[in-house]
């Protein structure tokens, strides 16, 4: 049954306590921060880091508004970190969530440049990819136990949600419903159709590129026929053409005249 | 950094193998197999920086874990791909260098053999040879496909990088062979001649003419895409990696060769003059290469 995460920031009170419970339950180590001027800290995921709340300041209808948006794995069905993953280290789990096997992964950090929502991150002593399981690393898998997420069971508001996916996209969509009620016309369920439908969704109160995501985020591989076309036409026809006019060209017309040559 | 040196190593000396055995290659064939002296000084030149690529990769990943590489493949990953390539690439241009060591030892030694040894891998190495041209395309060819097929703006939102890391490993790749015939002249063992070297300088000027208009398209599309795309072409042009990029790779890979070119063209120099000349183009044209590797790998990480 594929399962999902939902997040719905009309809840959320930004209290980080699923930061602090990713950290726990997954024994990340803490970062060393400095203040740069926001309560965002750290300032942006990493090997150690999985979940971060983000803060962001706009300006709407001439009122300041303090948004809260969690940033983690958006867990995608079409994961881009996994079709560039060389080793196949990167798979789904039966829920849907993506799992980076720590024991097969390389450390090429080709994933890291694939995720459109740079969520994955190297982890340069281990040489590893890593980032969020929805707890279902080895050692650390809550699913398999029948818990939940360790974020979702910490979230002290109901922000965070853990079920079926079909489910939490009738919640979700409910609850988009009152935002639109509610004065926020462009409010929006992220996560239900993009790449294939997210298995980490965000109710938004308003449009996806307000909060900095993607408002059409694409596959790393989309392009690939295309970007092959581009290389292989170039290297193997176009740049073939000098050598073809300089050496079978010129060849043909001494041999014409007469004058053949050669090294 | 996650992509720091070991890739723009990576990089650069993978394509511009592949383009000095495409070059060695082209040269024989279009002259009917004539030049084969050029041809395996090419191949013999090319080998060991294919070998470099593979170990600057290897310091990149879990050295420990390499063989995770060999019983996998994954048709979408470059990285995959390079391996697979890089390895059959290798494969066959070493059983190619058996066939013409057996060659030649059969041609030395005409009453060793019962058969004709000689013409058979002739034949053979002529096959092997094909093979590992249309390798050595697939192997420039995927190195910009790579950074390409990427959530990476700079790297994949215009199609065009694939173009212009295959044009410049082409470029590179004719340098490199250049160089090497200069040395092999130098050192008086075999002899490749003025009029070939002549020959690759000039067709080198076309595709380095070829790469700066690749580049113009691709720094307009860029321009014209804007967002995340064009700050990272700013740092390009105007920001933190403008020395690099005007100085190391435009300056180098793509004005001065062709300045240099230019000038060995109309003084119709000849000897000594023109060798200088095309030296220094070559020479300079290679590490220009390197420098459109380092900027455009920082500049998809800053």
């Amino acid at each position: 049954m594929s399962k999902a995460i939902l997040f719905d920031l009309t809840k959320c009170t930004a209290c980080r306590a699923c930061q602090v419970a990713c950290k726990q339950w997954n024994e990340n180590k803490a970062e060393e921060t400095s203040n740069w001027g926001s309560y965002e800290n750290p300032k942006r995921l990493s090997s150690d880091t999985w979940i971060k709340m983000r803060f962001i300041e706009v300006e709407r209808e001439n009122k300041f508004d303090w948004l809260f948006l969690r940033d983690s794995c958006m867990h995608c069905e079409e994961a881009s970190c996994m079709v560039v993953c060389p080793v196949g280290a990167i798979f789904k789990t039966e829920e849907g969530f993506v799992h980076v096997d720590q024991d097969w992964c390389i450390g090429c950090a080709n994933c890291v440049f694939a995720c459109p929502f740079d969520v994955i991150h190297k982890d340069h002593h281990l040489n590893r990819a890593m980032k969020c399981s929805a707890c279902t690393s080895v050692g650390y898998n809550r699913l398999a136990a029948g818990l939940k997420p360790a974020c979702v069971t910490t979230c002290p508001t109901g922000a965070l949600q853990y079920g079926d996916r079909d489910e939490l996209i009738a919640n979700g969509l409910a609850a988009v419903d009152k935002l639109k009620a509610n004065g926020h016309p462009n409010a929006y369920l992220y996560g239900e159709k993009e790449l294939g439908g997210l298995h980490q969704m965000l109710v938004l109160d308003d449009a996806p590129s307000v909060y900095g995501l993607p408002e059409n985020p694409q596959l790393a591989t989309k392009d690939m026929i295309s970007n092959w076309l581009s290389s292989l036409i170039t290297a193997g026809a176009i740049t073939a053409i000098p050598f073809w006019l300089l050496f079978k060209r010129k060849d043909k017309i001494k041999a014409e005249n007469g004058n053949k040559g050669g090294a | 950094m996650d992509w720091g040196w070991q890739i723009w190593v990576y990089l650069w000396t993978a394509g511009m193998a592949g383009g000095a055995f495409f070059t060695g290659f082209l040269v024989n064939v279009f002259t009917n197999w004539k030049h084969q002296t050029f041809f395996r000084v090419s191949a013999v030149t090319a080998v060991p920086f294919g070998i470099i690529g593979v170990l600057a990769l290897l310091f990149k990943i879990n050295v420990y874990r390499v063989w995770h590489l060999f019983v996998s493949f994954e048709p979408t990953a470059m990285i995959s791909i390079a391996t697979w390539v890089l390895t059959l690439w290798l494969t066959v241009i070493f059983i190619m260098f058996l066939a013409w060591l057996l060659e030649w030892d059969a041609k030395n030694n005409p009453d060793k053999y019962s058969y004709n040894l000689e013409g058979a891998m002739a034949k053979t190495s002529k096959v092997l040879a094909w093979i590992a041209f249309f390798v050595s395309i697939i192997m420039f060819g995927y190195t910009g496909v790579l950074l390409a097929n990427t959530s990476v703006p700079l790297w994949s939102d215009t199609g065009l990088l694939p173009a212009l890391f295959s044009v410049s490993a082409v470029s590179t790749g004719i340098a490199l062979t250049i160089v090497a015939s200069l040395l092999v002249n130098k050192s008086g063992k075999l002899s490749i001649s003025n009029d070939l070297i002549r020959k690759l300088a000039d067709a080198d000027a076309v595709v380095i003419v070829m790469e700066a208009l690749v580049l113009t398209a691709y720094v307009i599309w860029l321009a014209i895409i804007g967002g995340a795309a064009g700050t990272s072409l700013s740092a390009l042009l105007t920001g933190e990696l403008a020395v690099m990029f005007w100085l190391g790779f435009v300056s180098l890979a793509l004005l001065i060769p062709i300045i240099l070119d230019l000038i060995r063209h109309f003084s119709k120099s000849e000897g000594r003059a023109a060798t200088t000349l095309i030296a220094l183009s070559v020479v300079l044209t290679i590490i220009g290469g390197f420098f459109l590797r380092i900027v455009i790998t920082i500049g998809g990480q800053l």
